[in-house]
């Protein structure tokens, strides 16, 4: 009788306590994408499920107290804090706190569509903790639809299946750019949302061209992109699915514009873009992009206001453009980030499907 | 019966003078605890806190019995939820016992209160998997000193401080009865410049591997290397249960490196194979029921687009609830027939009724809630409607910039007007 009567009253408080009910009610997050820090702090996480740019003031504004991060096994380590196993969590992006130097992880908990959307975050001394998003001071702007999910809002057809998915996002003097796929019809879009979110903001939706391979024009979808200024403009730069590199000037993604990107290098094929980052080194601004097949590439910035386009089909080895290296040691990078001025942060494939978290100076 | 070794005199309140109490696990219906065994004795127990019905997982882990003098527990009432994570950690115990690595504690909140400790995990636990929650005096002890706060010294020797409690919940078996619904497009020949499958499943799928469990494979059962676009993403629909699965369009399109270089991924004249694995996953970790396997035909390609004059259509009598019936002279997009295609009224009212798509995507059919009325109504299409290689209304996917093809088509709806009699 005592022991249920305990339990009972325990129950109780857990149920009556607020603060003890978790991963209730409204979601901040339908799903964590991919993400990106603006000014202050303050982390942008992309929501493809609920079609939203979700921002976050993290208030993380201390420095980290190590100089270097190294953690083995991260994979491993957010299942346990998540209470799963490995296969059963996806680290879906990693971005890192300029102000902090700490990393944020975007991660799926779960294997199907139902799975939870988290932020982890790491510090220096490789400690992970769950960020609250529930506490945290939170805005949410839904992203500019195509018209036509407009049009069918009306609920008369049948279940609306579309949805976009985000590729990559980027913070560019005061909008959060976000290249995105729909999985019906074949349209890649580019939007510019501006930052602060304001409740009726209705961003810039734009398609992007570029006019490579000889006469042909092509829709194909942005993998993955960073901010750059040429000559003092706001640049993209650009890695479509079929690595070419493509710059945008960002000036012209206005509503309704189309778009023609210039196509500054082709980076062979059988391969996919990853990831990209912009750094200084020696007085020189470089780019190194993370692929699928053929390693981390560091990319030359030289004239990138005169390159040539590329109009014709590369042969042969099927390089050409903008010149670039491979860094052998960088092996099995699936993330990268900008730690600090002299360090990248990685995610790099280890031994047994573990994946590390590391600094590594830049090449 | 285990029997672990605990500090009486740590707890003030403590019954009896014998330094050694028993865990007590008070193991819910359906669940499995490991190595201990219900016990008789009123001390310090932990405990799994959930409903304890079938199918429903605990809630938490409990710590009972933790009575205090007044100081004590007012300093207790002072603990963060992170020093408590340090006090009774709860954490996936398998590399653990592997000793090779130490996984965080479980990402949760805690609860103390009237003698008790409660800790629930952010996102719940899983069948199947190893559990460790301990209670440790020790950190404990340093968290009070901390507030200037003495928990009264242990005789037992420091090696036993600890209270631990495995925990697993049952794994169900995993059975698999996931299926493979359909594929579209549903048709036995398919274009050469194809671009992409709809794959759809009974149940949501596991996300995040698919590539390898899709494969394209040509007449004599070579595989086609890397026909699809990769895709980080996924491009599932919101359910999880539709995968739409794009041809790498390098593959496709004239000019591009992979076409030049390795061809193209279908070729026309000759007959493939789109094979789904048995061994995909669900999203609770179970295996379809079995492969799935699509024969089909390739044709030449398709450069034209799709025009809305060139469809037939089988207009319904009045006061019936007969189908219109709209034929096309090639394949459409099966989602996107679902989905930009519909009938509006004399006054621009959007009719509420059923679509059905017929096979090889051919045909679309639209059969009112309520009966048709003597009058005009319209068929109306976004003009992102596409063909099935990707070619739509307003334009072509390949777009070849020398020839005066309009580049600019911003979306609109397309209508074409019949009278229902």
């Amino acid at each position: 009788m005592k022991k249920s009567r305990l339990r009972a009253h325990f129950a109780a408080i857990l149920i009556g306590t607020s603060s003890l009910i978790v991963a209730n009610g409204a979601k901040v997050l339908q799903s964590a994408g991919p993400l990106a820090f603006a000014p202050g702090g303050v982390l942008i996480v992309a929501d493809p499920k609920a079609a939203a740019l979700v921002s976050l003031k993290t208030g993380d504004s201390a420095g980290s107290a190590n100089d270097k991060v190294n953690i083995s096994g991260i994979n491993g380590k957010i299942a346990g804090l998540l209470g799963t196993s490995p296969d059963a969590i996806r680290i879906i992006d990693l971005a890192v706190n300029p102000e902090s130097h700490h990393a944020y992880l975007s991660v799926a908990r779960g294997r199907g569509a139902e799975a939870s959307a988290v932020i982890v975050k790491a510090n220096g001394d490789g400690e992970l903790s769950v960020v609250d998003l529930d506490a945290a001071d939170v805005s949410t702007v839904s992203l500019p639809s195509a018209p036509a999910d407009a049009e069918t809002g009306s609920g008369r057809r049948r279940s609306n299946k579309r949805l976009e998915s985000i590729t990559d996002i980027s913070v560019v003097d005061g909008n959060v750019i976000v290249a995105g796929l729909s999985n019906e019809e074949f349209a890649s879009t580019l939007r510019s949302v501006p930052f602060p979110f304001k409740a009726a903001t209705k961003g810039a939706s734009v398609e992007i061209y570029h006019g490579a391979h000889g006469r042909f024009e092509t829709r194909s979808p942005i993998r993955t992109f960073v901010p750059y200024s040429i000559e003092g403009e706001s640049h993209i730069l650009a890695a479509y699915t079929c690595t070419p590199l493509v710059k945008v000037p960002v000036a012209q993604l206005k509503p309704g514009a189309h778009v023609k990107g210039t196509t500054i290098a082709e980076l062979g094929n059988r391969n996919r873009p990853l990831d990209m980052l912009v750094y200084n080194k020696s007085g020189k601004d470089w780019f190194l992009m993370a692929n699928s097949s053929r390693g981390v590439m560091k990319i030359s910035t030289n004239d990138l206001a005169g390159a040539p386009s590329i109009t014709s089909r590369v042969g042969g080895g099927g390089i050409q453009g903008q010149a670039f290296e491979t860094i052998k040691s960088w092996e099995n990078v699936f993330q990268l980030a900008e730690y600090d001025s002299k360090q990248a942060l990685l995610i790099q494939g280890g031994d047994n499907g573990a994946l590390n978290l590391v600094s590594v100076e830049y090449p | 019966m285990i029997r672990l070794v605990y500090f009486a005199a740590a707890i003030a309140c403590m019954v009896g003078s014998d330094a050694r109490a028993e865990v007590r696990a008070e193991v819910e219906t359906g669940l499995l605890a490991q190595g201990l065994e219900p016990g008789s004795s009123s001390s310090l127990a932990i405990s799994l806190l959930g409903e304890g019905r079938e199918g429903v997982n605990p809630r938490g882990v409990i710590v009972k019995g933790l009575r205090f003098n007044t100081e004590i527990d007012d300093a207790l009432n002072l603990l963060t939820n992170e020093d408590w994570s340090r006090v009774f950690p709860v954490s996936v115990a398998s590399a653990k016992s592997g000793g090779i690595e130490s996984f965080p504690p479980i990402a949760g909140k805690y609860a103390y209160r009237d003698e008790h400790l409660a800790f629930e995990p952010l996102y719940g636990f899983e069948s199947g998997i190893p559990y460790l929650a301990e209670f440790k005096l020790s950190a404990l002890r340093l968290r009070l000193s901390r507030v200037g706060v003495a928990l009264p010294s242990s005789p037992a020797s420091a090696a036993s401080s600890d209270l631990e409690f495995p925990f697993s919940l049952d794994s169900a078996e995993k059975k698999g009865d996931a299926k493979v619904l359909a594929v579209f497009p549903s048709g036995s020949e398919l274009p050469e410049n194809l671009l992409k499958f709809y794959l759809h499943f009974s149940r949501p799928m596991s996300v995040g591997t698919h590539y390898q469990y899709i494969h394209l494979l040509r007449e004599d059962g070579a595989e086609v290397r890397r026909p699809f676009l990769q895709l980080d993403e996924e491009l599932w629909d919101p359910k999880g249960v539709r995968l739409t699965v794009l041809i790498d369009p390098g593959r496709i399109k004239s000019g591009l490196l992979p076409r030049g270089e390795v061809g193209a991924a279908l070729e026309a004249g000759k007959s493939f194979r789109l094979v789904i694995d048995a061994a995909w996953p669900d999203d609770r970790g179970a295996p379809l029921d079995e492969s799935y396997v699509k024969e089909f035909q390739v044709g030449a390609p398709d450069v034209e687009s799709p025009t809305m004059s060139g469809w037939k259509l089988g207009v319904p009598s009045a006061s019936t609830r007969e189908a219109i019936v709209v034929s096309f002279s090639e394949s459409l997009d099966h989602a996107l027939l679902n989905r930009v295609v519909w009938v509006i009224d004399s006054s621009g009212n959007e009719l509420e009724g059923e679509i059905v798509i017929g096979q090889g995507e051919l045909e679309w059919r639209f059969n009112p809630r309520d009966p048709w009325r003597a009058g005009v109504y319209q068929l109306c299409a976004e003009n992102s409607l596409e063909d099935i290689a990707g070619n739509s209304l307003g334009r072509l996917f390949e777009v070849d910039s020398f020839l005066t093809v309009s580049r600019r088509v911003e979306r609109e709806t397309l209508k074409r007007i019949f009278q229902v009699r």
